[in-house]
């Protein structure tokens, strides 16, 4: 039988938890019994463990009763690492408790301790590789090389989180287009193995889509409708697909959701977001976007980005935000598109310091250059 | 950054559960905050009014905890990943199909939050009140 609340042995599952949360900042990990008391853990002393509640929570059960619940909150405690030292984490709880109903104590908690490390160790190395390799997967995904186009600076600047994220981007030439390019930057909500999943799957669907549609938002419904219909998704994406004819520096653009991308003029006019963003991608089934259009002059730029710039976050728990973004372009705009998107990018870093980033960040940057024909 | 949530009834013409969030919502949380109202959809929670007078920020990942909210007190089953949802447009949930859900509402929202929700064109599935006491009026 499953022990009463008052026979779990809380200074004995303490310790099994203390090493745990220790071992990630900001981690609150607690075990409750079944009537959702806290007997052990990071509780306050009127016994609340999180008031938002548990990101993650386990069953702990001895032959299959169950005795409690073991749960973790805080930043990164829904990382493949920190499910996996859960899983290990419960069964060991159990091991512990029901060792210690039927009789055995002594050498249980060693027999636990010893259990858990090696089974969370173990299983931690797996998951940290297989998040590396997940995320130099998905760098290899997304950053493929620009095309190289005469009259125009492309410039780009990639970096996934430390957990897979959803962000992509694209440059290509347009299928049967010779003189025109589609443009593409996008983020799918959420995080994890499910929005990296999603992100590589959408990414070719929208380019296929650019290719045959008659323009960016015809190419937006399409990837929607295909999204809402045939691959249904418990999360969303915000996408931006443009297209830019080549000699004459014309611009559709259409966007579901995303950031407004910014112009730059040459002329030292002011930067400006470009168009309005409707709805997002695979939430409604229509969209109802419109193109918006508009002409790169010779010098212009323009700027797209994903939200991983404007929400960066510093140590004093403030956001990159708008109005940094905007500073920052607007002393780096006479530069090249490598130049800005560098700008950017350092100004992010420089920004967060030492704060690990919580999402990915994406900087695209097009500049039609003077000699463009 | 920290999200409080703050879980208060309320008795209008129908029992309301007030959640308020204080903080930033962002990836870090959004989880929390849908399985917190998984949990008082099971205790019985039918009425949910989200108060956001204190919600400073919200990442996209918020977008999606808005948008399991309301499958949850529409009562669908637990998201599946693999599985999915429909369409919200396709189950008449949004206010383009004339027929927006009422089970969850917003108060309070701020500027910053208002921006996303319009942006990505999520507003449309809430009735959104300036204060509290408005909202629970009109209930």
């Amino acid at each position: 039988m499953p022990a009463p609340a008052s026979r779990l042995d809380r200074e004995r599952i303490a310790r099994v938890l203390g090493p745990f949360a220790s071992a990630t900042p900001g981690l609150r990990v607690w075990f409750a019994d079944a009537e959702g008391r806290v007997v052990a853990g990071d509780a306050d002393p009127a016994g609340v463990a999180d008031p938002a509640g548990p990101a993650i929570e386990r069953d702990v059960r001895v032959d299959g009763v169950l005795v409690g619940r073991l749960a973790v909150s805080g930043p990164d405690s829904t990382t493949p690492a920190v499910v996996a030292a859960l899983d290990a984490l419960a069964l060991a709880l159990a091991d512990i408790v029901g060792a210690g109903e039927a009789g055995v104590g002594g050498s249980v908690e060693a027999e636990g301790g010893r259990f858990l490390d090696a089974a969370s160790s173990r299983q931690l190395d797996a998951l940290e590789a297989d998040v590396a390799l997940g995320r130099q997967q998905q760098r290899r995904i997304v950053s493929i090389a620009l095309p190289d186009v005469p009259g125009y600076e492309l410039a780009s600047h990639y970096e996934p989180a430390r957990e897979i994220g959803g962000d992509f981007y694209e440059l290509f030439r347009l299928r049967g287009h010779g003189r025109s390019i589609g443009i593409v930057i996008a983020d799918v909500t959420g995080k994890g193995i499910a929005a990296g999943l999603l992100m590589a799957f959408s990414r070719p669907v929208i380019h296929g889509a650019l290719d045959l549609a008659s323009g960016p938002a015809d190419a937006l419904e399409r990837t929607n409708r295909i999204l809402v219909e045939e691959r249904r998704s418990t999360l969303f994406i915000t996408g931006l697909a443009a297209t830019l004819e080549l000699r004459t520096g014309a611009v559709l653009l259409a966007n579901a959701g995303h950031e407004c991308p910014l112009l730059v003029p040459a002329d030292g006019g002011a930067i400006r977001a470009v168009g309005d963003a409707g709805v997002m991608l695979g939430a409604f089934r229509t969209l109802a976007l419109d193109d918006t259009a508009l002409t790169l002059q010779p010098g212009d730029l323009l700027f797209l980005y994903t939200d991983g710039v404007t929400d960066a976050r510093n140590l004093e728990g403030d956001r990159f935000g708008d109005d940094r973004l905007l500073a920052t372009l607007e002393a780096a705009r006479a530069g090249s598109a490598e130049d800005v998107v560098g700008a950017v990018r350092d100004a992010v870093d420089d920004f967060q310091a030492t704060v690990e980033p919580a999402d990915d960040v994406t900087i695209v940057a097009v500049r039609r250059t003077d000699d463009a024909r | 950054m920290a999200l409080e949530t703050t879980v208060e009834r309320a008795e209008g013409r129908v029992p309301i559960t007030i959640v308020a969030l204080d903080g930033e919502l962002d990836a870090s949380n959004f989880e929390g905050l849908t399985a917190a109202v998984r949990d008082l959809y099971e205790q019985g929670t039918r009425q949910l009014l989200l108060d956001l007078t204190d919600l400073r920020f919200m990442a996209s990942s918020g977008l999606v905890a808005l948008h399991a909210i309301v499958r949850i007190m529409h009562g669908e089953a637990a998201p599946d990943a693999d599985a999915g949802w429909n369409a919200l447009h396709t189950v008449g949930l949004d206010a383009a199909s004339g027929s927006a859900q009422t089970e969850v509402q917003l108060c309070g929202v701020q500027p910053a939050v208002q921006r996303v929700l319009d942006r990505t064109g999520l507003s449309r599935l809430f009735v959104t009140h300036p204060d509290r006491a408005t909202a629970l009026a009109a209930f």
